[in-house]
């Protein structure tokens, strides 16, 4: 299988600080792969340069075996993306938010209005279907990202903290359906602060911190010595630090 | 304050800010003065008939400032504050002390009044002192709570786009009103009625009274009695804001959850179905989009009738040659306006509305000129919708209004709309900004759109060539030639240009995304 994201020598610089420093990055397709860092690490910015929505400093990317800058269009049709705040056009509701996407992505309006329906049922958002997406909560927006994502059967997911605000149930039911993309040959590429999520769902995953690559392997070999992820990943970001006590607290 | 000083320092806009403040309170300061001088020459009796004016005018003014204010959701919410342990009381102050400040230019006219007064009469400064603090207090009291029963008010469905439409109509029938010769009748009945207005209860007629040196305890009485009343609804107006619940307020009150589609939807899709997709559901998704925003349903409302109500006075001057053009041609005027409005809202500034998901158009697998051509085509059917409607009402209102009117004001908007179209598409690239469709009442956001309204006269200048040629040289020929080369040479710039903008987005979609973060209200939806 095609390597799903390469990128080499990534960088991007706002003003004198490098958000991204030097990325070398090697997402194999069909993987599960996590991308953590600290607050303020470049993983945000790493995924907006992957979507094409800024552009690098320097460096090169490859997605899906192309070159971004090259091949813009035709590689933005074959990813999903679940963005990590909630900007969807918040004044659609949910149906016509789909079909709208699906339409964007190429898909004939009546397939692309099937598609939504069925997936606004798969993800419990079908009760409504007049309310507005600026009415929905945080969870149903992170829900209809998703399902947005998913209309057009990309290869690839670029996810920047999907679970975040989702309640259980629907964190459940969205790493479900994450599982049987990645079973059927998709590739994604996920951001979390939430350690046992990416222990649970991920094959591989890389760390940054100050925009560098720190640590990248397969979740095994990043757990082994009897560490947690948690563990490597405080011990790599430098992030280990002695509790000081405040005399007032 | 701070925010707002650094905000405007990085928009180079703290200078014309702080020309237009010393302006608006240099004019209250010379009325200030002016008072000053009244107060230290006029007679007693001129005095004694003009000061209880003045008063109920800083009364009024004091009272109204804060509807005005609330109205353009110019606010700072409190009830952010409720977070923190600060009492209700505490931050009622602090409202008090807001409304203190918004009323500053009552306060140079009061300055100026009793500095006039105390260096005429120093005698009665006992008097007028106290009466004047208990005046000020009662102000700034019943101000606060006025404030926030409008606060809440406007927070109600549908309440705030009526109530601006209200205020605009009105602000624009004094010029109705003199066209109309009514004018001085009209005043005479409403001096009448001011006449009627129970003066002496009022907490102006308690502080004139001490000023002219008449007041009795029966004034001191009611100045207590204003201030207790007015602190008591202030306090309560207040207590209830902080108990409101907005978004159940905003809430509609039934909704009816069937797929079944509407009358509006097939609308919407309606012009779609000419064109392939993706054009056809950009244009889609930008029509409902436009028209679910009560910022830009105001604006389409405003161009058919606020446009009809500030022109007609000119079309109706039969005596002028000026307003015999008015009149020929008056449907296109009407249209060339309604374009300015909308424009706001659409061309001049695409992506404002969209700011913060704007993001979603540049990972989707999407040229940007097709999707600024979508955005222009839905403006492009807004214009048409509302030169028709604007036929209609001109029809209603008795205007000669036929085919070739409404024929001449179509063609010449669309030539004219293409002029546009090319300046708002660069300018939605370079200045976007970020504005709330829920604000009904702010402008279009940066000072370039502001620009490009009074720049309007120069992009359109073929067309004014055009009419030029009609009027002057009274050659129809002439007029259908150069509207020919205007339609030609429209065409050809916005060709040129739409392309280019769209070059210039790509490169520019960093700094573009930044600039629609900033801006009005919420990055995400409120």
């Amino acid at each position: 299988m095609t390597t799903a994201i390469r990128t080499r020598g990534l960088r991007k610089l706002y003003g004198n600080k490098a958000a991204v420093d030097g990325l070398d990055l090697e997402v194999p397709g069909g993987c599960f792969f996590g991308f953590l860092g600290p607050n303020g690490a470049g993983k945000t910015t790493t995924i907006h340069i992957l979507i094409g929505l800024i552009p690098a400093t320097a460096g090169e990317v490859e997605i899906l075996g192309r070159p971004l800058e090259k091949n813009l269009q035709a590689v933005k049709r074959k990813i999903g993306v679940v963005p990590d705040e909630s900007v969807l056009f918040d004044r659609l509701t949910g149906p016509e938010f789909l079909q709208f996407v699906g339409r964007m992505y190429g898909l004939e309006r009546a397939v692309a209005a099937e598609r939504g329906r069925e997936l606004l049922e798969l993800f419990e958002l079908n009760h409504q279907p007049r309310k507005l997406i600026a009415e929905y909560s945080k969870g149903m927006k992170k829900r209809a990202a998703l399902a947005a994502a998913l209309i057009h059967r990309p290869q690839l997911f670029l996810l920047d903290e999907p679970f975040e605000g989702v309640d259980p149930m629907g964190a459940r039911l969205m790493k479900d359906i994450l599982i049987s993309q990645v079973r059927q040959g998709a590739t994604i590429f996920l951001t979390s602060h939430v350690l046992e999520v990416v222990e649970r769902l991920c094959d591989r995953v890389a760390i940054i911190n100050e925009g560098r690559l720190v640590r990248e392997g397969a979740i095994e070999e990043l757990r082994s010595g009897g560490e947690t992820l948690e563990d490597t990943f405080v011990r790599v970001v430098g992030g280990e630090r002695v509790p000081q006590n405040l005399d007032w607290l | 304050m701070r925010n707002g000083l650094r905000y405007r320092s990085e928009r180079w806009g703290l200078l014309l800010s702080a020309a237009v403040a010393a302006i608006w309170y240099g004019l209250w300061t010379a009325g200030g003065v002016g008072l000053f001088a009244l107060a230290m020459l006029a007679d007693a009796e001129r005095l004694s008939s003009v000061v209880p004016s003045v008063l109920m005018f800083i009364f009024l003014y004091w009272q109204l400032a804060p509807l005005l204010t609330a109205t353009m959701g110019m606010s700072i919410d409190l009830r952010k504050m409720a977070l923190y342990p600060i009492g209700v009381r505490a931050l009622f102050a602090v409202e008090c002390l807001l409304r203190l400040v918004m009323g500053a230019e009552m306060l140079l006219l009061l300055a100026g009044l009793s500095a006039g007064m105390l260096a005429r009469f120093p005698r009665r400064a006992s008097e007028f002192l106290p009466a004047l603090l208990l005046f000020v207090l009662a102000n700034v009291l019943l101000a606060a709570g006025v404030r926030q029963l409008i606060e809440r008010l406007l927070q109600r469905r549908r309440f705030r786009e009526v109530f601006v439409f209200l205020l605009v109509m009105v602000s624009a029938l004094p010029q109705l009103l003199v066209w109309s010769g009514s004018a001085e009748g009209i005043g005479r009945r409403l001096y009448a009625v001011s006449r009627l207005l129970p003066e002496s209860l009022l907490p102006s007629g308690g502080l004139a009274r001490a000023y002219l040196g008449a007041a009795g305890a029966a004034d001191w009485l009611m100045l207590a009695a204003w201030c207790a009343a007015a602190g008591v609804f202030g306090y309560w107006q207040f207590r209830r804001t902080f108990r409101f619940d907005a978004a159940a307020a905003r809430a509609p009150l039934s909704r009816q959850e069937t797929e079944r589609p509407r009358l509006a939807d097939r609308l919407y899709r309606l012009p779609a179905r000419l064109l392939p997709d993706p054009l056809a559901a950009l244009v889609e998704k930008e029509l409902k989009y436009f028209w679910r925003s009560p910022r830009f349903r105001l604006l389409f409302i405003m161009g058919f009738s606020f446009g009809v109500v500030v022109w007609l006075p000119f079309a109706m001057r039969r005596e002028t040659s000026a307003g015999g053009l008015f009149q020929e041609s008056f449907l296109t005027l009407l249209s060339l306006y309604s374009l300015l409005l909308i424009g706001q809202a659409t061309f001049l500034n695409s992506f404002g509305f969209d700011r913060s998901a704007a993001r979603y158009f540049f990972w989707l697998p999407l040229p940007l000129g097709r999707l600024l051509l979508a955005k222009n085509i839905v403006a492009g059917l807004f214009v048409l919708a509302e030169i028709a409607l604007l036929a209609v009402v001109c029809r209603l209102l008795g205007m000669p209004v036929g085919p070739w009117q409404v024929v001449e004001a179509g063609g010449v908007t669309v030539i004219c709309l293409f002029y546009l179209l090319s300046a708002g598409n660069l300018s939605s690239i370079l200045f976007a900004t970020g504005t709330s469709p829920e604000r009904v009442s702010r402008g279009a956001g940066r000072g370039v759109h502001g620009l490009l309204v009074l720049l309007y006269p120069i992009l359109i200048a073929p067309v004014l060539a055009a009419y030029f040629a009609r009027y002057y040289w009274g050659s129809l020929p002439g007029f259908a030639l150069l509207l020919g080369i205007a339609a030609a040479g429209g065409m050809a710039v916005y060709l040129a240009v739409l392309p280019l903008a769209a070059r210039l987005g790509y490169q520019r979609r960093e700094r573009l995304l930044e600039d629609l973060c900033r801006g009005e209200g919420p990055l995400v939806s409120q």
